[in-house]
């Protein structure tokens, strides 16, 4: 526990004062003149219309879902992988049929191919 | 050396802690509704730090998969969808505020109640040297927990009860068919309001 | 801890060092491609010395540094500076459990450095590692998200979601192309992956040649190199995400992508391409044992030689994506999520299924798990047959003409 979470939070506290510390030289160093157009949102030289933050596509939205769902899906597979071939995993439980398991996970994926193809009917990854 | 004279155990236990509930306490008290989406993105990837001090590596990384990486990403879809500029920043009123206490208070309270429920919960120090966390190989259990055998009760002689007589393996078929059921369902709620005849049969 | 911090120094002056020196050979390759020269001008400070630009890095950064380091009144100022120190740390963060060599030695001339021979990894032994590496990536979403929403600018918010679609959509093929690797070697631990295919001698780009080609894309959309680099395609959206960033922090923002791409190569190198394997050169087994010589200097050499094989790996494998980068053009955003979405989520599946079912195989007639070169030629049948049936399925749209008889909801769909 400690070989994972000592090192990895010393690397990421590092690498944030590598960050911090180069904005710090970059305010510190850089010239400061401000000017009214400066203050304007960029677009190519025109006057900003209207606000930035439109509204968008509810599209994004779904592929979020999607994404999640499937995320989530794949995440159950993982342990199954590392348990199968690992030699102290499945392989060291007696009385356990390997063939067994294997035919549940593939259970599991038809399921999820089941949610994959009507959804692709569906046209939830038709983008237009 | 000073390092090694420090507990750091504890140390990152109540340094993930308070950043845990720090940024809960800075969602609530915030009105800007991205900032408060922002918030709680730190705070549960604070709360995946417990689990990797816990030894559950395993479930820390699915916890910053699936709630830091996945859910806030819908979150703030969510949010950026509907903050047009009068929506982004937000008062909460007083009402709502005695509403939301009385809500989350009870659930605390419920919650704090079944943790104290547990009897090796309630000293700090269960058990002193027997505290067992770090196991090698978590993964490789859970993936075997899901197979059907039950990784608390390898020291049972009996092979049936080794097995807990099916483990987990019933509810890791069960989540499968709740998946299938959760992406039909976004699939169909999401689709059904397109209108085919308006694109004349194009779609 | 002194050896953890010993590590993570050289890791970040290596990587910011690499990444430095890779944009200059970007530049010249993107000349030589062109037919130019690029830039060769900058050599030794205060002397006419040029040795081939190798100053022009130096420049740049210095550069960067005296810009103004200017926050707009019309920006949303926390998130606004929070984002390129999310994206940099994020990329930073994932290198703490991959690992940059194999190991050295504990002793040099007679000096003990440390008890064990050293593992060249930050973190060694995290039996999550690639799961980290995978969660990382999904953090970094948030640097372009929240960039993007912060600067209140129409090309930074088009190019965030832009971005943000992309790279959860193609997180997943990531994972599938992942989850082969991880059956065949039984272990998340990126050092265990490199030994077990070590070990046997067979990568799992040549075991499994279909999980290589979903690995390798969706690393090249995650790492938005061009083919998928509508995050912030020029032509398009200015800057896309990181329009209103100047000075230094756009330098985080453009060295953040840097390092997504040295990590994408790493990793393509780690889980496919053997890390610091080469056959009759290296040795096979994890443990650095000096190809068994009774000279002293051998496990050195041998620890030394494997940091060389695998850079040299690394860096083809990223003069690669310097060439793609500018031989193809870009997607348009329907095809690219048509390729994540119809293409390679059904192709990371089928790698699954089949190394699973090989697996499985082999184990009812040989008794044993691990890769062998008779699942070879099945695993390229496989691979073959998946492509044809793929381009079946979801056939390429080809007819880039603009569509002018829009829906009015599809003209708003047009983001």
């Amino acid at each position: 526990m400690e070989t994972l979470v000592l090192p990895v939070l010393l690397f990421v506290v590092c690498a944030a004062m590598l960050a911090i510390g180069m904005l710090a030289a970059g305010s510190l160093i850089g010239p400061k003149r401000n000017t009214a157009v400066k203050e304007m949102p960029y677009e190519s030289g025109m006057d900003p219309a209207h606000d930035a933050r439109r509204r968008f596509d509810v599209r994004f939205h779904l592929v979020a879902i999607a994404f999640l769902i499937f995320d989530v899906e794949v995440l159950f597979l993982y342990p199954w992988a590392v348990a199968n071939t690992n030699p102290a995993g499945l392989a060291a439980q007696v009385g356990l049929s390997q063939l067994v398991v294997f035919c549940e996970v593939m259970v599991f994926v038809v399921l999820l191919t089941v949610g994959f193809v009507y959804a692709w009917r569906k046209g939830v990854f038709q983008w237009r | 050396m000073i390092f090694a004279a420090m507990d750091w155990h504890a140390f990152f236990f109540w340094m993930f802690a308070l950043l845990t509930c720090g940024f809960a306490l800075a969602v609530l008290f915030s009105n800007n509704v991205v900032h408060m989406a922002f918030y709680l993105i730190l705070s549960l990837g604070a709360s995946a730090g417990l689990f990797f001090l816990a030894g559950a590596e395993f479930v820390g990384a699915m916890q910053l998969m699936i709630y830091v990486g996945g859910t806030l990403v819908l979150v703030i879809f969510g949010v950026m969808l509907t903050a047009q500029s009068r929506f982004v920043s937000m008062e909460t009123r007083s009402g709502e505020w005695v509403v939301a206490l009385g809500v989350g208070g009870s659930l605390l309270f419920m919650l704090m109640i079944t943790a104290f429920n547990v009897e090796d919960w309630r000293s700090p120090n269960p058990r002193q040297g027997e505290v067992t966390v770090a196991e090698t190989q978590v993964v490789s259990q859970i993936g075997l927990g899901f197979a059907g055998v039950r990784v608390d009760k390898l020291d049972q002689p009996d092979g049936q009860l080794r097995g807990g007589m099916s483990g987990y393996l019933l509810p890791f078929v069960i989540v499968s068919i709740h998946l299938l059921v959760v992406l039909i369902g976004a699939a169909y709620m999401a689709r059904t309001k397109r209108r085919k005849d308006v694109s004349g049969g194009r779609s | 801890m002194i050896e953890a911090l010993v590590k993570i120094a050289i890791l970040l002056g290596g990587l910011m060092t690499a990444a430095a020196y890779f944009v200059l050979l970007e530049r010249r390759m993107a000349a030589w491609i062109q037919d130019r020269v690029g830039p060769n001008r900058v050599g030794i400070p205060l002397t006419k010395i040029r040795v081939l630009g190798l100053g022009q890095p130096l420049a740049d950064g210095v550069k960067f540094i005296t810009k103004e380091e200017y926050t707009p009144a019309h920006v949303d100022k926390r998130l606004y500076v929070l984002a390129p120190i999310v994206i940099l740390v994020a990329a930073l963060a994932t290198f703490a459990v991959i690992p940059f060599g194999s190991m050295i030695p504990a002793t040099v001339f007679g000096y003990r450095l440390a008890e064990k021979p050293i593992e060249l990894v930050v973190a060694p032994g995290a039996n999550v590692g690639m799961i980290y590496v995978f969660a990382l990536s999904s953090i970094a979403v948030y640097g372009v998200i929240l960039g993007g929403w912060a600067s209140n600018n129409k090309y930074s918010f088009l190019g965030a979601l832009r971005s943000s679609a992309q790279l959860i959509a193609y997180e997943l093929p990531l994972g599938l192309g992942l989850l082969g690797v991880v059956l065949a070697s039984g272990s998340m631990d990126l050092g265990v992956i490199i030994g077990s295919q070590a070990s046997s001698g067979i990568w799992f780009a040549i075991a499994q040649p279909l999980g290589f080609c979903v690995f390798v894309v969706a690393a090249f959309a995650e790492a938005a190199r061009l083919p998928f680099d509508l995050p912030e395609c020029e032509q398009e959206l200015v800057g896309g995400y990181h329009t209103e960033y100047s000075g230094i922090k756009l330098l985080l923002f453009l060295v953040a992508e840097f390092l997504h791409m040295i990590a994408a190569s790493f990793l393509i190198v780690i889980l496919f391409l053997g890390g610091w394997h080469f056959w009759g050169l290296t040795g096979g087994s994890a443990e650095i044992d000096g190809w068994g010589l009774a000279w002293s200097g051998a496990p050195w050499l041998q620890g030394l030689l494997r940091i060389v094989v695998l850079m040299t790996k690394i860096t083809l494998v990223i003069v690669g994506f310097m060439i793609i980068r500018w031989s193809w053009p870009r997607f348009r955003f329907d095809q690219l999520m048509a390729l994540a979405w119809k293409v390679m989520l059904p192709l990371g599946l089928i790698n699954f299924v089949a190394v699973a079912m090989m697996q499985q195989l082999q184990a009812v007639f040989t008794g044993a798990m691990g890769p062998s070169w008779l699942m070879v030629p099945i695993a390229w049948g496989v691979a073959v047959a998946a492509w044809l049936g793929i381009t079946w399925a979801a056939p390429m749209i080809a007819d880039n003409r603009p569509r002018r008889e829009l829906d009015p909801w599809e003209i708003d769909s047009q983001i």
